[in-house]
């Protein structure tokens, strides 16, 4: 056997986690030259945003649909050669104690023309509402491009957006008199930020929803897995290496600088420079040497809530979507939507009437699954609290259980049969996050964003949050916040600010 | 125009702005008011840890002949290692991956199928793993060589989709066993005939000759104990006499479609198949021939076939960790089996290509499959990633192999 080591390879940034975050920092990195090393305890790039296979079908792990413009418009470039699937319409909203049964198409104006035709009288508060969420977003596209931002201009073209920036959700809509009904119908995305519209920074769902609606969604060919494997090839070819298998185990710092990362292996990877896409929770409570730690690192992650998680039921069905009767891409099924009420009901498993999310696959994309089947994933919302109490040799029965209160949930609420048609099954719970990307506490998100944790006040307060030189975070739990977006490119801020703390 | 008109204020338009300033510094105060401990997570990390360890340190603690080839092998913890205090749960019909340096000094893993049920194996504090060693098998053979009680191993968690699911399956099941492959239906039948009382099961298993009929007390005990939800039907290619072996019926020849259509009984059935290659192959043809159709047909293959042909060797260049290897290998071998005769221990679970544990990216030359292999992600067939355990070699290869993260590591 013959060995060989390549003569210089020590990196110049070391990136800790291959979720989107991670990998599009490394993507930007090596792309100006930059050597990136990307260190990742899973044998797979992408953490979240993945696909596995059970039988005839290649499930979607994680997103839902890609929202937005600036997300697509990023993953669109050359390098990737990704195929995407327009997704037909934003929801079907089903509320099962009203009998609510509403289409909500894309497009500003067809949103609101639907809600004011499906609740008289509300077109006033209606167009109110939607254009305060386009000066939120317009105002955050701004502040984007303008750093720093000119305050008088701030104040005069974004009145709104400053007068609602430290709001809650719940505060903008009283503001405007928008009705109970038409909240019903709005509300809905909710789910997707994950708090209730009484807790969640107005600013943050206002973006997330104009955005989604202005521009609609997308999903790729190939399922999520399909943006990982794009960007560690674009990495490894750029001339980045990334390493499967590589559990970090500690993070190795000196006199408030990083200098480097020992794997659980053993072995120990110096390097001035690293980009963390594992939480600030993870970082200072596990990685980093107590005694290095300051205690401003420990009370900011304290302060901060590690959000909900996810319980997901995998469908693979034995037959097609018109034989199922299942015409919509987008299902969002619930008993009301008051939000607060229904994040209450988070916290239990047996919860009957859950709040889920059921996408159907193939009606955004025909060739999901082969010919004559068909794919459904149910996702409900839950806390990683209800799962704690679990035997683990109950635990089987538990999934079970919730999966089948999903099944029965969505069979009522549409009148569809697909019990029969159930050729494979997986589920996903708060346990199976946290064994294969190491969440914290098996969340799906990062941190909650209250409106002193919004973007504002996280973009803000960054630099002063900074304990250690060398060192940045992306993803989730990043200035952007979470999704698939924001996730993915937070990584190309950590990036920036990387190269510019190496030039400094 | 009502655009530029709009203005929405919440309490007030400088109250509104007073409190744009000062959520910024709540963000500090908030900061300050909470606690300096250090954080530890709480909540799934416990079930992750009990469900998923790392690596089980278990002992041999007895073993017992089930005939002249095959062992079955009870492992309990071995509390002498830190944290080993009890076996991680599991569904009947999973597997653990067993790890053993051989006495050429090679580490190598092999897949084996738990063959207690869960009740018995929590009941114990121990997995019951069966283990045929002979002709044709050298590696299991040189793995069990030297056991015995008091052996420490290192085991996986326990994997594998090979189980029964009342929200997919019918409440009528077949199942069928050739060879070794009986072990996980010994685990199962227990399990669905004391838990799911509305389940039965036709059990058909497939051996050479009666010794090879593995458990058949068992499964005779559990026919007799169980009437109209357990049948056995034991099926022998080689013999038919069973005089003073088996005290049951026996059919002869191969597992035929008149055979499954016995099993089947004109009921809606979930199949589950485990066994060689060979005899999944030709279960399918027997499918087709009879006009079967089933619910769904849910597989556990033991193992992909392949030995050295003899035929010029190739090169295969292995990127590993920041290292690179040079190794040679037969043409008519997976790329991991010629991994592992280069020494190079790299990951590997299921070896049928359905989990991607042992995921690699080929970045030069030419493998094929035998068959695709169904773990397969679409993406990763595109660009080029590949699964070492199904694929054998064409050419001379460039691959990049991670290392193996799990229980071949010593920490
Ligand atoms: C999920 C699963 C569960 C299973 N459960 C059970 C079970 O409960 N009981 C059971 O008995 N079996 C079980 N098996 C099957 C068992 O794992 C295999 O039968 C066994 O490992 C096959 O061993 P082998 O040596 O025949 O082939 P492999 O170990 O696959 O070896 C294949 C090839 O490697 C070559 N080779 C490898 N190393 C060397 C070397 N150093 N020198 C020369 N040649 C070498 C051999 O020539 C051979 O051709 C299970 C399999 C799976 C996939
Ligand atoms: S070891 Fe499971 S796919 Fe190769």
């Amino acid at each position: 056997m013959n060995s060989e080591t390549v003569a210089d390879d020590s990196p110049e940034v070391v990136v800790i986690g291959s979720g989107l975050g991670g990998l599009c920092a490394a993507y930007e990195l090596s792309k100006k030259g930059i050597r990136v090393l990307v260190l990742e305890r899973h044998n797979l790039p992408g953490g979240f945003s993945t696909s596995f296979v059970r039988g005839r079908f290649e499930f979607e792990t994680s997103l839902h649909e890609l929202g937005g413009a600036s997300a697509y418009e990023y993953l669109k470039n050359d390098d990737f050669q990704l195929e995407f699937k327009k997704v037909p319409e934003a929801y079907r909203l089903l509320l099962t104690e009203n009998g609510t049964d509403f289409l909500a198409p894309f497009g500003i104006k067809e949103f609101s023309d639907a809600i004011i035709k499906a609740v008289p009288g509300s077109e006033g508060p209606v167009k109110d509402f939607m254009k305060v969420c386009e000066e939120s977003f317009n105002a955050f596209t701004y502040l984007g491009d303008n750093s720093p931002p000119d305050p008088r201009l701030l104040f005069k073209k974004y009145g709104n957006f400053i007068r609602t920036g430290a709001a809650v959700t719940d505060e903008v809509a009283d503001a405007v008199k928008l009705p109970q009904a038409a909240r019903d119908l709005i509300y809905p995305y909710w789910c997707y930020l994950g708090v209730a519209t009484d807790k969640v920074s107005f600013s943050l769902w206002a973006s997330m929803i104009y955005s989604y609606l202005n521009f609609g969604a997308y999903i790729p060919k190939g399922r999520s897995h399909a943006f990982s494997v794009s960007f560690a090839r674009a990495i490894t070819e750029a001339g980045g290496e990334i390493r499967y298998n590589a559990e970090v185990s500690k993070l190795n710092t000196a006199e408030g600088r990083v200098n480097g990362v020992t794997l659980n292996s053993g072995e120990t990877i110096n390097c001035p420079h690293i980009v963390s896409n594992v939480s600030p929770h993870h970082v200072f409570g596990n990685l980093i040497d107590p005694a290095q730690v300051p205690s401003k690192a420990y009370k900011m992650v304290n302060a901060r809530k590690p959000g909900f998680s996810f319980f997901v039921v995998f469908l693979g069905l034995d037959a097609d979507r018109e034989t199922l009767g299942l015409t919509d891409y987008s299902y969002f099924i619930a008993p009301h939507m008051d939000t607060t009420r229904l994040v209450e009901s988070l916290k239990n498993r047996h919860d009957p009437n859950p709040m889920q999310a059921t996408i159907c696959l193939n009606a955004a994309d025909e060739s999901a699954s082969p010919q004559g089947t068909t794919i459904l994933s149910i996702t409900a919302g839950t806390d990683p609290k209800a799962w704690e109490d679990i035997d683990p040799w109950d635990y089987p029965r538990a999934k079970e259980e919730f999966a089948d209160l999903l099944i029965r949930q969505f069979e009522k609420a549409t009148g569809t049969e697909i019990r029969s048609h159930i050729e494979e099954i997986e589920t996903a719970s708060p346990e199976t996050f946290s064994r294969y990307t190491a969440a914290w506490d098996g969340t799906v998100y990062g941190y909650e964003p209250a409106p002193w944790d919004g973007i504002i006040p996280r973009v803000l307060a960054d630099n002063k949050e900074r304990f250690f030189k060398g060192l940045q975070f992306c993803g989730g739990n990043a200035s952007r916040t979470y999704g698939f977006g924001s996730s993915m490119l937070s990584g190309k801020t950590a990036a920036e600010k990387t190269i510019a703390e190496m030039n400094s | 125009m009502k655009k530029d008109t709009l203005k929405v204020t919440i309490r007030g338009p400088l109250r509104d702005l007073w409190r744009f300033i000062s959520h910024i510094s709540e963000r500090r105060r908030i900061f300050r008011h909470s606690s300096a401990e250090r954080p530890g997570e709480k909540h799934s990390i416990r079930l992750r840890e009990s469900l998923h360890p790392e690596v089980q340190y278990l002992l041999v603690d007895k073993i017992q002949a089930e005939n002249d080839s095959t062992n079955s092998y009870t492992l309990i913890p071995d509390t002498s290692q830190p944290g080993s205090i009890s076996i991680a749960a599991f569904s009947a019909g999973q597997y653990l991956s067993v790890e053993v340096q051989l006495e050429s000094g090679l580490r190598i893993s092999r897949p084996y199928s738990i063959s207690n049920s869960p009740e018995e194996a929590r009941r114990d504090n121990a997995y019951v793993i069966t283990i045929k060693t002979g002709k044709n098998s050298f590696i299991p053979e040189e793995m069990v060589k030297n056991w015995e009680v008091g052996t420490a191993l290192k085991v996986s968690d326990p994997w594998g989709q090979f189980y029964h699911n009342p929200l997919r399956d019918t409440e009528h099941l077949v199942f069928i066993a050739g060879g070794s492959g009986i072990t996980p239906f010994r685990s199962m039948v227990s399990d669905i005939l004391s838990n799911q009382e509305n389940i039965s099961i036709v059990l058909v298993q497939g051996a050479a000759v009666p010794e090879e009929l593995l458990f058949s007390d068992f499964f005779l005990n559990m026919e007799q104990s169980n009437p109209g939800r357990f049948k056995w039907i034991p099926v022998l290619s080689e013999t038919t006499d069973t005089e003073g072996i088996i005290k049951h019926t026996v059919l002869t020849g191969f597992i035929n479609g008149v055979i499954l259509a016995d099993a089947m009984n004109s009921r809606e059935s979930s199949l589950f198949i485990c066994g060689p290659q060979a005899m999944h192959s030709y279960i399918d043809k027997e499918l087709v021939k009879a006009n079967l159709k089933t619910k769904m047909i849910r597989r556990e293959n033991y193992g992909i076939p392949g030995s050295p042909s003899g035929k010029e060797p190739v090169k295969i260049t292995v990127k590993m960790a920041g290292s690179t290897h040079i190794i040679s290998a037969d043409r008519d071998e997976t790329v991991l089996v010629a991994l592992e005769r280069g020494g190079l221990n790299p990951p590997s679970r299921c070896r049928t290509g359905s989990c991607g544990w042992c995921r690699g990216s080929l970045l030069k030359g030419k493998t094929r499959y035998d068959k695709e292999p169904e773990g397969l992600r679409s993406a990763d067939r595109n660009a080029g990633y590949f699964h070492p355990c199904a694929a054998k070699p064409e050419s001379n290869l460039v691959v990049d192999i991670p290392a193996n993260p799990g229980i071949n590591t010593d920490k």
